[in-house]
């Protein structure tokens, strides 16, 4: 057994579809941070309270390392801030990417502890996700790195190690199931149900003040229990992503979720439930944070075979 | 898919570190009830004790809202004692990475949310709304506030009896953007209002929002922030 997880551990292949999560990860932070920008937070949410921030940052036990390292000024904060853009950059197009993608977790943890409410469940998942990207050889592929060395974006395809893929794919499961273990609630549970619906009267998150959802009751019922059911079944991803790595091995059960295409149902419930829920809550980057991750479970053959002709592999 | 078989000695240390990795991680996502006495001053939260009560008294163990509550916190207390000797030694790892597993996704709908309003006024004048949640008001205004990092500052104090300790702060800035945007404003008004969201068919009769956690902010209040503000 211990002999079998080493070698799960160890295999390799093209990095292509861990390349696509480091692209989409990225570009989703990227956003964020212009939106950040754009709405003039960079002061209020990253720099001292002497500084023009809301957080009394300096007062704290201990004072966040950014500001014992570096005077408490609205300087350092526009700094801090534009590093962490320029970092989250060059991790998305691939340049430098294991160093650029280790500094910007780094950085994005020290920007988080400056006002913490405003540090979101998602932003935890983003650096668990740069983080895990920053350790893989998700820089061989897609990148500016692939283009120096071997000539091609796209890089010259040499398998590397897979185990951060099946990573990503545990975190994914790890995120459904975490969240439908807590969904103890009354309005989770039968006879309730209403939790949805109350989201969606949520004035925080709701976006807009919709009399006639009350006539969608029962609507909003199904879509609880369906929500409810779906988290709890989401160990469900790992079995169906283990039977398509293993298709050739011999198995009833294994064959019925290859030939029912359980993985895809899965994902593609799960993003219809993302791309719903993005139309009547107001998430912010949550949907598409998660669905950046979605290309994990889908083996990087699938991406070869999507490269467009001209972009053919250079010769070794 | 190959199996890298060259390096046997990194492979198991891989595969060693990666089941350390699926421990900790793994374990995190797991219920732990970490319940303080605060938690339990939300009205979802009296709700669900009630709700226990009332199906412990029936499966035939009497017991009160205030005897559950006290179980409930010493499981609390066990738990919290638990997670601090199964993390301890890989929390300055997670803290300084900011990484862990902690996902809610709405695990508690709150039927008493709080609605953020915002009012300004001239000398002289009335309050003039400038705000209402969800998304009507100024554009520049409702894109600053409803901005995910920001809502996290207000959206969880609707139905607590005192805001989070950031609320006041937060109200700061809010008068501080519009008394700079707009000089001929005096004063600021933001508040929480507490709404209660009756299920469809609850034979109980509508309630109005209540205002909530107002708090006023003249000019002369916030003068040395709306200073800082203007300094190049």
């Amino acid at each position: 057994m211990i002999r079998g997880w080493v070698a799960y551990w160890a295999r390799t292949e093209a990095p292509t579809s861990l390349a696509l999560v480091r692209l989409l990860i990225g570009l989703v932070i990227l956003f964020d941070l212009l939106v950040l920008a754009g709405n003039g937070l960079v002061l209020p949410l990253f720099a001292p309270r002497e500084a023009g921030g809301i957080s009394v940052i300096l007062n704290r036990d201990p004072v966040p390392e950014l500001y014992r390292w570096l005077p408490a000024t609205a300087a350092t904060a526009r700094l801090a801030f534009g590093l962490a853009l320029g970092l989250a950059l060059a991790f998305t197009v691939g340049l430098f990417t294991r160093l650029s993608g280790l500094l910007l977790v780094l950085l994005l943890a020290q920007l988080a502890l400056m006002v913490p409410p405003a540090d979101r469940g998602v932003d935890m998942l983003l650096r668990n996700a740069v983080l895990l990207l920053s350790l893989s050889p998700c820089g061989q592929a897609l990148s500016l790195d692939a283009w120096r060395r071997t000539g091609s974006p796209w890089g010259d395809g040499r398998p590397a190690p897979a185990w951060a893929r099946s990573l990503l794919v545990v975190q994914l499961t790890l995120l459904y199931s975490g969240a439908g273990m807590l969904k103890l609630a009354s309005s989770w549970l039968p006879p309730d149900w209403s939790a949805l619906w109350v989201a969606l009267r949520d004035p925080a998150y709701a976006r807009g003040d919709w009399p006639w959802l009350d006539r969608l009751f029962p609507l909003t019922q199904a879509a609880t229990a369906i929500t409810w059911l779906w988290e709890w079944g989401a160990p469900l991803i790992l079995l169906a992503f283990w039977y398509r790595q293993t298709a050739e091995r011999p198995g009833r059960l294994r064959a019925a979720f290859n030939r029912a295409r359980v993985l895809e149902l899965y994902l593609g419930l799960g993003a219809l439930f993302h791309l719903g829920t993005h139309l009547g809550l107001n998430l912010g980057i949550f949907p598409f944070a998660v669905l950046a991750l979605y290309p994990a479970a889908v083996a990087p053959s699938f991406w070869e075979r999507l490269r467009p002709p001209l972009a053919a592999r250079p010769s070794p | 898919m190959g199996i890298e078989t060259t390096r046997p000695l990194w492979d198991t240390l891989r595969a060693g570190l990666i089941a350390l990795v699926l421990l900790v991680h793994g374990s995190k996502i797991l219920p732990w009830p970490d319940v303080g006495r605060s938690d339990l001053a939300y009205g979802v939260a009296q709700d669900n004790l009630a709700q226990g009560a009332a199906l412990l008294t029936r499966l035939g163990r009497p017991t009160t809202v205030e005897e559950l509550a006290q179980d409930v916190l010493a499981v609390g207390r066990a738990s919290g004692a638990a997670q601090r000797w199964l993390y301890g030694p890989f929390q300055p790892l997670l803290k300084r990475t900011g990484t862990g597993q902690s996902w809610g996704l709405f695990a508690y709908p709150d039927p008493y949310a709080g609605r953020l309003v915002v009012s300004s006024r001239v000398e002289g004048g009335g309050w003039e709304e400038r705000y209402r949640a969800p998304g009507r008001g100024d554009p520049w205004l409702v894109s600053l506030l409803e901005y995910r990092r920001i809502r996290g500052l207000y959206d969880d104090n609707g139905d607590r009896p005192k805001p989070g300790g950031f609320y006041n702060p937060f109200c700061d800035w809010v008068a501080v953007e519009l008394l700079a945007r707009e000089p001929e404003l005096e004063a600021v008004e933001i508040r929480l209002d507490l709404v209660t969201n009756l299920r469809p068919g609850s034979d109980k009769a509508p309630v109005p929002d209540k205002r909530r956690h107002v708090r006023t902010r003249a000019r002369a209040d916030v003068a040395a922030l709306l200073a800082l503000r203007e300094a190049p």
